[in-house]
């Protein structure tokens, strides 16, 4: 029985259990900081994940995908808690690219990409916005040229995490050049290895272990076979993707944020001053006592979405409030934890640093908190 | 051959324990429990024998509070085939003492008639470190503890035993039991297809009084402390402060 509220059946508690026990054996803390201090990608621990099945979970049942959304939520739940590197690398590969072939792809893709894709053989990364082209994503310039057999590709892609993993990259180009805005736009696998592909990783505040990149693509050929999805109505098509995202990236939002919670507790449960422990002053319990609750009500929210998911019901709206609010509570929860722990939450000792660097983060991709306000809104009839 | 393991639901090796304010015992009211770890390694390894083709069915028992059928869970999905849990007590706190618990086994093993039973060194809640001694002298059967490598050929198993200052190899002849220790092998991890198969394996329940056990305890808990808190150390400046430091405390 976890200390902290799950909504879990037994057989999810089980689930859980082993993914606790997985990610406490092969992401310690000690390991997880080393990653991000010298930016490296923790390559045995994903192969690891995958050969456990995680890289099959939300897959359809015939590539070995057995779990539903509440399984997501509570899988992404417990790996964000110690590294949330490995829960965005499992999002952009399972949920979203993986999600995307088999939701939109034709039989020849599925049966060639998904089985790949289970056994971790074969990895993605996502690829909407652009320079000019951020929370406005129906503006993106880059081309497709539509040929025969191939599309020929050109522009520039930015943020996108994994490219330097990728061996294929889910790009939405545009491919009627005539369309504005929302029309025409199409999703093609450009595979990393093709001619005019250049990954540039970003320095970046947070995220190291999984570098974020511009991609720039110079008459890149792409075989026609390798489109997600109809010509020219792949924005339509991406928007279930792109809430299917954000409960993920709320799930994260509500395990990271209980790590930064129980290390707050840990510390100033601990920690003496003026000859009593911290928790001994309201004003910091209090302070913990918030950041839990908040932690709370965003799990909430999260697992609402996550039930909408697996109902197949439409969850814009209840996604969208998920990853708002919980990507806000993430933010204040490591900025709370930052200040009960004083000097030692700025150091790179411990973890509270990186939750304060990594929150932010959240507020911004997956649609910035402004974005999905004006999506509420647009639900609610304003 | 059949192998049977007998798997303990303990409080789980990461949780911090609190000590009951009346010292009666641990707290285990609301606390995360798990499979005694190296009853994991005894699932492990007969899972192991299983896949190299040396045993052909592997079965798990818990005695217990009903809750232990988590336990049984967890062992089925990791790969056991069936499981058989034995209630002997309501109340969590109760734990059933390593004699009743062998006569137990010892029933079972005369129903079931595996050609081992592999089990845990010891539980690490109380750390008996018993239960399979007196299950082997109870039937009468060889017995292997401390098990570092388990190698089984025809009507005999080899096994290499850590004991103090060294291994030792020992050949004993099946039936026979045998207790894992730490560095047995790596138990895996229960996997969603596995677990979710694992709901759909056997799991038969009966009561120690079905087995005509008295689980009775014989022993009484005197008290329950938590180790003496680590006083505060502190720096020195040189060797030399260290060794005065050391003579000034008396252990050098």
């Amino acid at each position: 029985m976890s200390k902290h509220m799950t909504f879990d059946d037994d057989d999810r508690l089980a689930f859980r259990d082993s993914v606790e026990r997985y990610i406490r054996d092969h992401a310690d803390p000690e390991s997880v900081m080393e990653w991000d201090e010298r930016k490296a990608f923790p390559e045995t621990v994903v192969k690891g994940m995958a050969e456990q099945g995680w890289f099959a979970l939300t897959l359809p049942e015939e590539y070995g995908g057995i779990g539903n959304y509440l399984d997501m939520t509570s899988m992404l739940e417990v790996i964000a808690s110690a590294s949330i590197t490995l829960a965005r690398f499992w999002n952009i590969n399972v949920n979203m690219v993986g999600g995307a072939i088999a939701a939109l792809g034709a039989d020849h893709l599925k049966s060639e990409m998904l089985p790949k894709l289970a056994e971790g053989k074969v990895r993605f990364a996502f690829a909407l916005s652009e320079n000019n082209s951020g929370s406005d994503a129906s503006a993106l310039k880059t081309r497709a040229g539509v040929g025969e057999d191939a599309f020929t590709v050109n522009g520039t892609k930015m943020w996108i995490t994994g490219a330097q993993q990728a061996d294929y990259i889910l790009t939405a180009v545009r491919t009627d050049p005539n369309a504005t805005r929302h029309d025409g736009i199409s999703l093609v696998l450009i595979p990393c290895e093709a001619e005019g592909v250049t990954v540039t990783p970003i320095p970046l505040l947070g995220g190291h272990a999984v570098r974020t990149c511009e991609v720039n693509f110079i008459d890149v050929k792409v075989p026609r076979d390798l489109m997600v999805g109809d010509l020219h109505t792949g924005w339509k098509q991406l928007m279930p993707i792109l809430a299917k995202e954000r409960v993920a990236l709320a799930a994260m939002c509500t395990g990271a944020g209980q790590a930064a919670t129980d290390l707050a507790i840990e510390y100033c449960t601990q920690r003496q001053q003026f000859g009593r422990r911290l928790t001994a002053f309201q004003a910091v319990s209090h302070r913990i006592v918030e950041m839990q609750n908040r932690t709370d009500a965003g799990r909430l929210l999260t697992y609402h979405a996550a039930r909408k998911l697996n109902a197949g019901q439409p969850c814009s709206r209840e996604a969208s409030q998920a990853k708002l609010f919980a990507s806000d509570s993430y933010m204040q929860t490591a900025l709370d934890g930052l200040q009960v722990m004083g000097a030692n939450g700025y150091s790179m000792e411990y973890a509270m640093q990186r939750h304060f660097r990594e929150a932010k983060v959240f507020q911004i991709f997956g649609g910035t908190s402004e974005i999905q306000k004006n999506i509420i809104g647009k639900e609610l009839g304003l | 051959m059949k192998v049977l393991i007998p798997v303990k639901r303990v409080i789980d090796y990461n949780v911090k324990v609190r000590v009951k304010a009346d010292g009666s015992g641990v707290d285990l009211a609301n606390v995360k429990m798990s499979m005694n770890p190296f009853d994991e390694l005894a699932v492990e390894e007969a899972i192991r024998l299983k896949e190299a083709g040396k045993a052909d069915e592997v079965v798990v028992v818990s005695i217990g509070v009903k809750q232990a059928q988590e336990t049984l869970r967890t062992a089925l999905a990791m790969g056991a085939d069936r499981a058989i849990l034995i209630v002997a007590a309501d109340d969590v706190h109760q734990d059933i003492e390593p004699l009743a618990v062998a006569k137990l086994l010892a029933a079972v093993v005369k129903d079931e008639e595996p050609g081992l039973v592999l089990c845990g060194k010891q539980a690490i809640d109380n750390d008996m470190n018993a239960t399979g001694q007196m299950l082997a002298a109870l039937l009468g059967w060889s017995q292997a503890m401390y098990a570092n490598k388990v190698e089984v050929e025809g009507d005999h198993a080899v096994v290499t035993r850590e004991v103090d200052g060294g291994l030792q190899t020992v050949k004993v002849t099946l039936p026979t039991v045998i207790s894992t220790d730490l560095r047995l092998n790596e138990p895996r991890y229960a996997s969603l297809p596995n677990i979710m198969k694992a709901k759909k394996k056997p799991l038969e329940e009966k009561t120690a009084a079905d087995l005509g056990v008295d689980v009775a305890p014989r022993l009484t808990v005197v008290k329950t402390a938590e180790p003496a808190g680590r006083a505060a150390g502190i720096k020195v400046g040189s060797v030399d402060e260290l060794v005065a430091k050391l003579k000034e405390a008396g252990v050098v």
